[in-house]
């Protein structure tokens, strides 16, 4: 015994634990593609593809680019607030670069549903019993991804196509044309249109329906002739009809049930994207309904009861303001004048204005150098109780007024830009609920032009992210306007592909202009 | 009753491939007691079988004791602890608190080294005497210092890659919480920086030869006592005998993965043998603000008020008109801040006997802050205690330790509301309560501080048991096992009478939050050394095993009935039944694997080689890509010892080289390699909302470690009889394959960024440092140490074939008004770049003018935008300098310690919205009134100063009492330490000491705890 005999018992030791297993447990994360077994776990691979779609109400995205660059609302520089490296100033002037993070932000909205649905649709696709429930789901998604579809039509324009999950490695697509986008689009909404759950009821709420599809099918053919060159009335009015003839949705009687805290007895919304202040606190995740604070003072909490003040942004844009009939109904989802608490105390100003009595003006200073107290304030949904720093009303995508709006107009742009007798009754449905009282105020074939339509819309619709496409419809969405005193280019028309989409896929080609 | 088959089948019984999870921890301490168990079977083993080797059992042959005196050659006094060991056996004593010392040898011609720390060893020949009294030289540079450098140690005069050591004698003193600052400004190569002023709860930054990396860790690997990834918090300063700090590549190598960014190797005292000693130190402090920011008083915010009303300047009326007058005087500065009173109290005790030493320490930290409310309270106990066995040729080594430490930190933002607060405004209420406006970030500074509890208690605790076995005097084999465990417990109440409660409506808020961390540590190291004529030969192989988990838990509630019960009883609020309440648990883990090798030969003291190489797997990194090799080689060469240098007084003159490799594990989340499902929030699904799942990430299989290159070639002297001596190095140190998040193409990614590896980055540098003893004389002794670093970096890449990157901008300045970033890292140039417009005037109404020029497409278009930003600073220094010199005069020594940092800028942020009238009527700095500005706050040059600093940071006075009269005191010394005393620099903001880490580095910001001098008195008795 001796040397060998103790230099083999040390190797022994020393080598001992000489474990060279690297497999740790993933503890806090599921991870892999097995994990879709059950029912609940297919139909949870499902969900991502809505909650990216609750991210269409950020100011900071889709919603922003659809209405803070038109010539309802905008967001002034306040005081030492909201100047925001610029970005309100030029999204209001049309001066925006490729570079926006706002409109970086709206592109990733729409892709990541775009992949959201693909991915789903992929692994539906491998399950071995593909049940009747996942088929109708599988159909679902696939609308839905039309839906993102036609956002990025709308915005971008000439975007990728891409319909599959299974992509080789460092794929990168290349833009498709406008028009191969809206051959897409059309294809899968009109199969959609047959195929979809037609029932209208809390099992289809806040999902994709048969109504919805026909809704954006009159939507897609509606601005046909933007996208393609090439116009499409008379679809767009059999689209309405399916819509109008189901008999399933009707106007509500008061225009405000629409936009309630609890707006899901409405009988007018098609689409909505529900959200929920308890059930669905999404902090952090794609999407929270936030507009009371993006347009609401910093104590207007004490007139709604609401736990956090709001971040006195937006306001209306004082020409549009003044351009509502003051017996409108509909002007007021904006509010003006002295503000109270619920409990009837005068609220005061506490920024630049400290101390003074908080007074919404309706006119702004300037888009560089407002007030804190400056402007119209949105109301249109009803803000009452808001907590958890969102809203609990569930955000109106499609509205049966928006349909009968959009027939009046196919019908009035198939008869050269007059108007007929069923345009006006139609666009008449709307108005008259707007003015109860005032029989006097509704349309005749003589003051039914297609400027008075845009203006019936734009009262109508505020808010509701129309705008921008409506003004490009009519190609008034780059004419001068309060504090943009200078026409901006038609290239404004569509907004750049994101400098940092091209940085990532050098494949993408520029939009034409930027 | 065993035998070596059976000792061999358990190895595969151990084997724990299916170790797995769960029970880990369990596991690990089976572990832990088997692999001590099995050190003990063999040993038992060894001995049972009769075994009776040469080797092991020395034959005992005419004993001789000798005795003696050993004293400090400068000072004649005794010298403690001096270790004695005979050459040839290797046993050995220590000498007692007088010096003295007894020792058995094996004959009269048997050979003694004397050793100690800081002192030169001698070498004696017994040469038949039976007393020998011995005086040692004290050394700045002791040649034959033992230095800690990984898996082993060497002879300071054979190190061949760039490594520091400190020993106690170099520490700086009054240090009483975190161990790093005994080293602040102590070596060249190593910023130590506090970021955050003096607050308690809050430590320092650490970084070694500047930022390594883009995206991943910058912090140094810390070894303690051998177990790495260690934390010098749960260390009592005084616990401390030595940091060694491994500069470069070729000696950071062996910890692969994690050597980066340099490796600090702490070691603590251990027990000496012999009677039992006491040590107990004692001191006191207190803090005083290092500067104030100077804001409007109450009575010059009501004469402006009145002067400006009277203005023919409508903006200035406005002005006035909004400043509202509320009758009082007050001083928020010193309505914050109190005159704080901290203590620490140290006591150790350790002794032995033949085979057993042990050490056991207590400290106690009670410290204030001086904003009101901040504060922190520290237990920590620990053992160490060594059994030798075998004839000392074993021996066990046991580390137990306990730190208990009590956070109460407090929310910078009371620093930010004390300057902008109306200073006529009351603090209190008549009846009390703090007095509020409401208003938007608008919180009374007070009320912050006072009305708010933020507790968090962190228990550390640590197990290392360790055996070494000298099989041959040639062959020696460890074993080191550890656990680590870290629990904290935070919680968090805000009163329903505090303003942000008031404001929302709600009657309280609590949080609870909890995470146990557990570190499991497996090493073996197997050396073999040789000395055989003039080749010196040492060779170690080792494996090293490392396993982490984390596990954390939160929940919170609203609305309370009471404000008695805080966050104890978080079940009483109604947010959870009304569904707001917030609850989440989390558990991550991640493992290392390493096996290590290093060879070292050295000729005639002459010529020294030294290779190394660890190959190790990390399982946070992605499937294809988990195993990597990290080099490294490095050699040195002793002219000194040659023939030809014996004509000259040198010391020492030695030239090394070396290269290694290391890596950066980087990302602390451990599983992003993977394709993982997560929570996507819920959707409305048939009446109910259900949750989404989806994928939550990018998954990357070839993600891999940063890897860095790194060169050294450095110098070492030591002139004049060792009393004068030095360093130099010049480093260029490669980082590839930076871990940084890509935009990819999305579709067809989920998700628009994945963790790639691409990129490089270079830092090179130099460094001096000089240390000198200019007086040696029995009464008087000075010693100067000084040290001096440049270092530079810049961005080589950040692309490849796949992804560019060209830069990016990042940080915030902060919202009002400014909501722009601050830096922007870039291609081509160095980290840390501020990045702002260009000021380039005044208007006459005080308007910004700012250079309109964009310099990338050479163009100025008549509008200020984002193109026309350009860098305007960067906020990492050049040049690094520390200083330090000990006078010592009879009893009486003084210290003086002076740092450095030059060619940086930084962000006075405070002066963005402070010093700018339009601010009113929130308070605003005096200098406001300059009225040379009046815009509104915008970020650029104007903003940018430049940071230059010398600062006193440590004088301390000391006096040695003289207690050789009383029989029960060894030595006793009282001292007065004053720390971050005085600051020379043209930065106007108040302390130019700021965070020069990272990305964002040299940003003063608003929210901040105040810097302060800190004042101590202590002593030290031995018994």
């Amino acid at each position: 015994m001796t040397m060998k005999k103790l230099l083999f018992i040390s190797i022994i030791l020393a080598g001992l634990f000489s474990c060279t297993d690297l497999d740790v447990e993933v503890y806090h994360d599921i991870v892999g593609e097995t994990y879709f077994k059950t029912e609940r776990q297919v139909l949870s691979a499902a969900g991502p593809a809505y909650t990216s779609l609750k991210g269409i109400v950020k100011p900071e995205g889709v919603w922003g680019l659809n209405v803070l660059t038109t010539d309802i609302m905008l967001i002034p520089t306040r005081g030492s607030h909201w100047y925001n490296a610029g970005i309100y100033q030029r999204f209001h002037k049309h001066e925006w670069t490729t570079e926006e993070g706002d409109i970086n932000a709206a592109w990733n909205f729409i892709y990541t549903g775009v992949s959201n649905c693909n991915r789903p649709i992929y692994i539906y696709l491998q399950v071995e019993e593909i049940t009747p429930a996942l088929i109708s789901v599988m159909n679902e998604l696939k609308a839905l991804r039309s839906f993102y579809y036609f956002v990025a039509l709308d915005l971008f324009g000439n975007v990728p196509l891409v319909d599959r999950y299974d992509v080789p490695e460092e794929y990168a697509p290349v833009n498709s044309s406008r028009q191969e986008v809206f051959n897409f689009v059309e294809e899968e909404i009109s199969e959609g249109t047959s195929v979809l759950n037609n029932s209208v009821d809390m099992t289809t709420y806040g999902r994709f329906h048969r109504y919805a599809a026909f809704t954006l099918l009159a939507k897609l053919y509606l601005n046909a002739e933007v996208f393609t060159g090439q116009a499409m009335w008379d679809e767009c009015i059999e689209a309405c009809d399916s819509v109008i003839n189901s008999g399933k949705f009707s106007l509500a009687d008061d225009y405000f049930e629409n936009f309630l805290a609890e707006n899901e007895g409405s009988p007018e919304n098609i689409f909505v994207v529900p959200y929920d202040d308890v059930e669905a606190v999404d902090w952090g995740g794609p999407g929270m309904f936030q507009l009371h604070l993006w347009t609401l003072h910093f104590t207007s909490n004490l007139t709604y009861d609401m736990t956090e003040g709001g971040w006195n942004g937006m306001c209306a844009m004082p020409s549009f303001y003044k351009s509502y009939d003051t017996t409108d109904i509909r002007r007021n989802a904006w509010i003006t004048g002295l503000q109270f608490s619920s409990s009837g105390d005068t609220l005061y100003c506490n920024q630049e204005k400290r101390g003074e009595p908080l007074i919404f003006t309706v006119d702004i200073t300037s888009l560089e150098g407002s007030f804190e107290d400056e402007g119209a304030r949105w109301v249109k949904y009803d803000y009452t109780g808001a907590r958890n720093m969102q809203l609990k009303n569930d955000f109106v995508v499609f509205r049966y007024a928006d349909v009968l709006l959009m027939k009046a107009e196919a019908l009035m742009r198939k008869n050269g830009g007059s108007a007929t007798q069923e345009a006006v009754d139609l666009v008449n449905q709307v108005r008259a609920r707007a003015f109860p009282d005032f029989p006097d105020k509704l349309h005749t074939i003589s003051t039914l032009t297609l400027d008075a339509l845009l203006a019936e819309r734009a009262w109508e619709l505020s808010g509701e992210g129309w705008r921008r496409n409506d003004l490009v419809r009519f190609d008034k969405y780059n004419d001068p306007c309060d504090f943009r005193p200078i026409a901006a280019d038609d290239h404004y028309n569509l907004f750049p592909i994101p400098q940092d989409q091209r940085n990532a896929n050098p494949n993408l080609t520029q939009n034409p202009g930027y | 009753m065993f035998n070596l088959k059976q000792n061999l089948s358990m190895k595969k019984l151990l084997f724990f491939k299916n170790a797995r999870g769960s029970n880990n921890l369990k596991k690990a301490l089976i572990i832990i007691k088997l692999s001590i168990l099995l050190l003990s079977i063999n040993l038992i083993y060894i001995t049972a079988t009769g075994y009776t080797h040469s080797d092991l059992l020395t034959e005992v042959k005419q004993e001789v004791e000798i005795k003696g005196t050993v004293t400090d050659a400068n000072t004649g006094e005794p010298l403690p602890g001096v270790n004695i060991l005979e050459k040839a056996t290797q046993s050995g004593t220590s000498t007692d608190q007088d010096g003295n010392y007894t020792i058995t040898v094996s004959g009269p011609d048997a050979v003694l080294i004397f050793s100690s720390v800081g002192y030169l060893s001698e070498e004696v020949d017994v040469a038949g005497r039976t007393t020998i009294n011995l005086t040692l030289v004290e050394s700045i540079e002791a040649l034959d210092e033992i230095v800690v450098i990984g898996y082993g140690s060497v002879k300071k005069r054979e190190l061949t890659g760039s490594v520091a050591s400190m020993k106690e004698d170099d520490f700086n003193q009054g240090v009483f919480s975190d161990p790093v600052q005994l080293i602040q400004g102590k070596v060249a190569g190593l910023s130590v920086v506090r970021p955050n002023g003096g607050d308690p709860n809050s430590g320092f930054e650490i970084l070694l030869r500047g930022s390594s990396s883009v995206k991943g860790s910058l912090q140094p690997l810390i070894v303690v006592d051998g177990i790495p990834g260690g934390s010098l918090e749960a260390i009592a300063p005084e616990d401390i005998e030595s940091i060694d700090i491994l500069k470069d590549g070729s000696a950071a190598a062996i910890y692969g993965t994690r050597g980066t960014n340099g490796v600090l190797l702490v070691t603590t005292k251990k027990g000496q043998r012999g009677k039992m000693q006491v040590e107990f130190s004692s001191r006191f402090f207190t803090e005083r603000l290092l500067n104030k920011i100077e804001v409007l008083s109450a009575d010059v915010y009501r004469s402006v008020k009145e002067e400006w009303d009277q203005s023919d300047n409508i903006s200035k009326v406005n002005k006035a008109a909004s400043m509202e007058d509320y009758g009082y005087n007050t001083d928020w500065f010193d309505e914050i801040t109190r005159e704080p009173f901290s203590h620490n109290q140290h006591l150790s005790l350790s002794g032995g006997s033949e085979n057993t030493s042990y050490r056991l320490s207590f400290d106690y930290l009670s410290q204030e802050g001086i904003l009101l409310n901040s504060s922190r309270k520290d237990y920590k106990v620990s053992l160490n205690m060594q059994q030798l066995a075998l004839n000392d040729r074993l021996m066990f080594n046991t580390q137990l330790g306990m730190t208990n430490s009590n956070y109460h930190p407090v929310d910078y933002n009371a620093v930010r509301q004390c300057i902008k607060r109306n200073p006529t405004q009351p603090v209190y209420n008549p009846d009390g309560s703090v007095f509020e406006v409401p208003g938007w970030q608008n919180d009374n500074p007070v009320g912050i501080l006072t009305e708010r509890s933020d507790d968090k208690k962190i228990t550390r605790y640590f197990v290392n048991l360790g055996a070494d076995l000298n099989i041959t005097e040639a062959l020696k084999v460890g074993v080191l096992t550890g656990l680590h465990i870290i629990d904290s417990l935070g919680g968090y109440y805000q009163p329903s009478y505090s303003f942000p409660q008031e404001t929302a409506g709600t009657y309280g808020r609590a949080e609870r939050e909890m995470y146990a961390k557990s570190v499991t540590t497996f090493e073996s190291v197997i050396e073999w050394k040789k000395q055989l004529s003039h080749h010196n030969i040492n060779i170690i192989g080792g494996y090293s095993y490392q396993d982490f988990i984390y596990e954390g838990f939160e929940a919170s509630n609203t609305n309370f009935v009471t404000d008695e019960v805080k966050y104890n009883y978080l079940g009483l609020g109604t947010y959870l039944t009304e569904g707001s309440a917030t609850m989440d648990s989390d558990k991550k883990q991640s493992r290392l694997i390493a096996f290590f090798a290093r060879g070292a030969y050295n000729f005639r003291g002459r010529y020294f080689i030294s290779a190394s190489v660890r190959r190790e797997g990390s399982s946070k990194f992605g499937a294809n890509n988990k195993w990597g090799t990290f080099p490294a080689v490095s050699a040195a060469w002793d002219i000194s010892n040659e023939d030809f240098m014996s004509a000259f007084d040198i010391q020492m003159l030695k030239l090394r080289a070396g290269y290694g490799v290391t890596g950066n594990e980087g990302l602390d989340d451990p599983y992003v390699p993977l394709i993982r499902y997560g929570y996507e929030g819920r959707f409305y699904y048939e009446g109910n909302y259900i949750q989404g799942f989806g994928p939550i990430s990018n998954p990357n299989p070839d993600l891999k470690w940063e890897t860095k290159h790194e060169y050294n070639i450095g110098l070492d002297w030591l002139i004049l009889n060792s009393r004068l001596g030095g360093t130099v190095d010049y480093y260029i140190r490669d980082t590839k394959d930076l871990l940084e998040l890509y935009d990819v193409p999305k579709p067809p990614n989920l998700h628009d960024q994945t963790w790639q590896n691409v990129g490089s980055l270079r830092n090179s540098g130099i460094e001096f440092s000089i240390n000198a003893e200019p007086v040696v004389r029995e009464k008087f002794n000075w010693r100067f140490d000084f040290n001096i670093d440049y270092r530079k970096n810049k961005l080589l890449s950040l692309s490849n074939d796949y992804f560019t990157l060209e830069g990016r901008n990042l940080g915030d300045i902060g919202p009002p008004g400014v909501e722009a970033w601050t830096h922007r890292y870039e291609v081509g140039k160095p980290l840390g770049n501020i990045h702002g417009y260009v000021f380039e005037g005044l208007d006459s109404t005080g308007g910004w003018i700012f250079r309109d020029y964009d310099p990338v497409n050479d163009t100025s278009d008549g509008r200020i935008n984002v193109a026309d930003r350009d860098v305007v600073g960067n906020g990492i220094p050049d040049l690094y300098m520390g200083l330090s010199t000990t006078l010592r005069y009879g009893n009486l020594d003084l210290t003086i310690m002076c740092r450095g940092m030059f060619g940086q800028q930084i962000i006075n942020a405070k002066r963005i919205w402070y010093d700018n009238p339009s601010f009113l009527p929130d308070n605003v700095m005096k200098t406001a009134l300059d009225e040379d500005v009046w815009d509104e706050p915008d970020f650029s040059s104007y903003y940018v100063e430049d940071a230059d600093f010398v600062k006193v940071d440590n004088i301390t006075i000391g006096y040695k009492l003289p207690v050789k009269n009383i029989g029960w005191i060894t030595a006793a010394r009282i001292y007065l330490t004053g720390t971050n005393l005085f600051v020379i620099t043209g930065y106007t903001g108040v302390d130019p000491e700021v965070s020069i880490r990272g990305l964002e580095p040299g940003n003063d910001n608003r929210f901040d705890y105040p810097s302060t001098r800190n004042f101590m008195v202590g002593f030290n008795v031995k018994f």
